[in-house]
């Protein structure tokens, strides 16, 4: 599993790209540092989708009280959350 | 899709932010019955009624919130209780955008009191704690001991408002003109609790939910003389959210799987979270 830092952001940006699409909205913009719940990119369900796929793509399991948007509000917050459960 | 505007809830713009609450969320109440949940004064200067999103200058999706300055612990605390989060499904993807705006304001404590499992679910997202959903619920019973000990149940409302701590009438004094709300004053010169409730009905049994009361450990102490009281009146059954207990009293039942109200706070607790200043007494529901 490659666990570069660029190429996880890469992929959760791609993620979130395809998600908004689905939703007909375009999230081509969203930076590394953007809210994700603030952008109005994403829906709760879509967010969720996107927890449910960052578990499975990096498999790891995010505890309960883990899951807010501290750890996963940002695609900077997510890949700082992954690398850090991973070396934990 | 262009990203469609945010915009705070002024009060020019809640006639309209209700009657869309009324088209799409529930007809039951007429827009300007939603309106008055907004439009109580409730202590604090108010920067908006929400936020709204507009597409093409037409509301497409809003979020209610009611703001209110309590007394906790003899401090004064803000409050911000949203309400009536309502999203058109062709903007979904603008519902956490409204929930962000409205968590964003700084100073605030947070609640939403009636929220639905995915609101619920949604706000813990976003660092709402859940609460306890549980609800006790005990039988009332003739309480003839009461006037012995000096005991009395005040319910003419000048009455409740004179015997009341200045800080409990304060409470009573906001809540008053709320007519779906019935109140009382309990207890002995110096020492009244005030508990505020409604007609509430289980399987068909006419009893009373209690919504707040200013001192729990007065209102367990004279839960019996409340029960019979609110017996008089019809109510078989006293039921109150069990959070809102310091402690389970005896010949209480526990009834189980409510939703889970939300908050979230970075100093208060689960037990400073009240039911008054809300929609839960604001609308009546």
């Amino acid at each position: 599993m490659n666990l570069n830092p660029d190429e996880i952001k890469a992929a959760i940006r791609a993620k979130v790209i395809e998600l908004a699409k689905a939703l007909d909205m375009d999230a081509s913009g969203v930076t590394d540092d953007d809210i994700l719940p603030a952008t109005g990119v994403l829906d709760s369900g879509a967010i969720l989708e996107l927890v449910v796929w960052f578990e499975a793509s990096y498999d790891f399991r995010i505890k309960q009280e883990d899951m807010n948007i501290d750890n996963l509000g940002s695609i900077n917050a997510m890949t700082d959350f992954l690398l850090s459960s991973k070396q934990a | 899709m262009a990203m469609p505007t945010l915009e705070p809830i002024q009060d020019g713009d809640l006639l309209a932010f209700c009657q869309f609450l009324t088209e799409h969320l529930s007809s039951e109440r007429s827009a300007e019955q939603w309106a008055q949940a907004f439009q109580q004064n409730w202590g604090v200067t108010k920067p908006n009624n929400g936020f709204l999103i507009r597409d093409e200058g037409k509301i497409v999706a809003g979020i209610g919130a009611i703001y209110a300055e309590r007394i906790i612990h003899g401090k004064p605390e803000q409050f911000c209780n949203i309400t009536s989060w309502c999203v058109l499904e062709a903007f979904r993807s603008q519902s956490m955008r409204l929930a962000m705006a409205v968590v964003s304001q700084p100073g605030y404590h947070f609640t939403d009191l009636t929220p639905t499992e995915v609101v619920s679910k949604t706000l813990q997202f976003l660092k709402f704690k859940p609460m306890n959903e549980r609800h006790a619920l005990w039988p009332n019973l003739p309480w003839p001991f009461a006037s012995l000990g000096g005991v009395r149940v005040i319910t003419d409302h000048d009455a409740i408002e004179q015997a009341l701590a200045p800080a409990d009438a304060k409470v009573f004094h906001d809540h008053r003109h709320l007519p779906w709300l019935r109140h009382l004053a309990v207890g002995k010169p110096g020492a009244y609790c005030l508990v505020t409730w409604k007609p509430n009905r289980l399987k068909g049994v006419p009893g009373a939910l209690v919504l707040g009361f200013s001192d729990p450990e007065l209102f367990l102490i004279y839960r019996n003389s409340i029960g019979s009281h609110l017996l008089q009146k019809g109510c078989f059954y006293t039921r109150v959210e069990s959070r809102l207990l310091p402690r389970l009293p005896l010949l209480c039942h526990e009834l189980a799987g409510y939703r889970n109200k939300v908050f979230r706070s970075d100093t208060l607790a689960e037990a400073d979270i009240s039911n008054f200043y809300s929609e839960i007494v604001g609308l009546n529901q």
